[in-house]
């Protein structure tokens, strides 16, 4: 489904670090979890992760290692911070309020 | 499976123009590659043909400009948080001098003017003072971010280096000559009236300044001019040596 860009705008980041309070991996295995947690919803511009990720280090909610792989080939592995599982735990209580309030708008559970 | 040169193509596209320094820019190339690679693995295990798993994978990744787009954002708020952090760094600096330039209004006007018009003055030379020395110590940090990373030598456009030098040497000489002025006339009454010698008029330096505009300001004014496109040509030019020529090899064996 695609959605109006607005609606995700500045969710995003809460959505890579939701992922990677998991368990750490690299971008497409963050990308594979979206799609798969969210059940096929969010099919983001696989590209554009990388800026928000590379964001999201520079604000020192996440920290990045290479590993090697098979090969001489190696990833780059996003692990999430301390300051990043507090900034999660923030940016959730916030949406859940804010789904409660449009809840009660538009209709629907007014608990999220 | 060797790498397909669609996806060498499209990853160049991608990073030239993104303003990322080329360290960097190899990192990443070498990241988006590998994510290329996972993704075209997926779609041929989904039955699809080497071309068609390519494009199909191309296709996931987002189109060259926007993933550009993307990464130049990203790369300017990390030039703006650098810049930023130097002006915290030297607050203190910009701080003093406007404090110094704060003191001119109160120490050098006439007794005529009240005590409240003097402060009123120092205070509005302080916030001027701090607010000129804080937007060129920004700059000029922005600035320094930019010349300090290596560029590939297709990104560089000597006209466009020599108007933005030209255009920051200009204003800094402007500013400078502002705050020289202004510390001049703040500190220098103070110095003469601990040494005890006669206290130098401001008014006279400054008048004498003046009246070098006034009687020479085509001279003032070309002396000034081929120091500011001196400064914009040596700066520009010393971009131009900052920039590879070859952009880093993208295939990784």
């Amino acid at each position: 489904m695609r959605f109006d860009k607005e609606l995700l705008k500045g969710n995003t980041q809460t959505l890579l670090l939701a992922v990677l309070a998991d368990s750490p991996g690299h971008g497409y295995e963050l990308v594979e979890r979206l799609r798969e947690r969210s059940g096929g919803v969010f099919e983001l511009g696989e590209g554009t992760l990388y800026p928000l990720l590379y964001k999201l280090e520079a604000n020192g909610c996440i920290e990045s290692q290479w590993q090697a792989g098979t090969g001489q080939r190696r990833r780059r592995v996003y692990r999430i911070t301390p300051t990043g599982r507090r900034q999660l735990h923030q940016r959730t209580a916030q949406w859940r309020e804010l789904v409660r309030g449009m809840h009660l708008i538009l209709g629907g559970p007014a608990r999220a | 499976m060797p790498d397909s040169p669609r996806i060498d193509g499209h990853i160049a596209a991608m990073l030239r123009g993104s303003g990322l320094p080329m360290e960097r820019r190899a990192e990443t190339a070498e990241e988006f590659r590998e994510h290329l690679r996972a993704s075209v693995d997926r779609h041929r295990r989904a039955g699809l043909p080497a071309e068609q798993a390519v494009a199909a994978a191309l296709a996931a990744f987002g189109r060259p400009e926007t993933i550009r787009r993307h990464l130049r954002r990203q790369q300017r708020a990390s030039d703006r948080r650098y810049a930023a952090g130097e002006l915290r760094r030297y607050r203190g600096l910009y701080l003093a001098i406007a404090a110094m330039c704060g003191l001119l209004p109160i120490v050098r006007c006439p007794e005529v003017v009240p005590p409240l018009w003097r402060c009123l003055g120092g205070l509005a030379s302080f916030l001027f003072v701090s607010a000129l020395a804080g937007v060129a110590g920004y700059l000029a940090a922005l600035q320094e971010c930019r010349i300090s990373r290596r560029r590939p030598r297709e990104e560089y456009s000597f006209g466009a280096s020599l108007l933005r030098w030209t255009g920051l040497a200009g204003g800094s000489l402007f500013a400078l000559v502002a705050i020289l002025l202004l510390v001049i006339g703040a500190v220098l009454p103070f110095i003469h009236t601990v040494l005890g010698s006669e206290r130098p008029s401001l008014l006279l330096m400054g008048a004498a300044f003046g009246q070098a505009w006034l009687e020479h300001p085509l001279r003032t004014f070309g002396l000034s001019a081929v120091l500011v496109v001196g400064l914009g040509l040596g700066a520009a030019f010393y971009e131009r040596s900052r920039c590879v020529d070859q952009p880093p090899r993208l295939s990784i064996p």
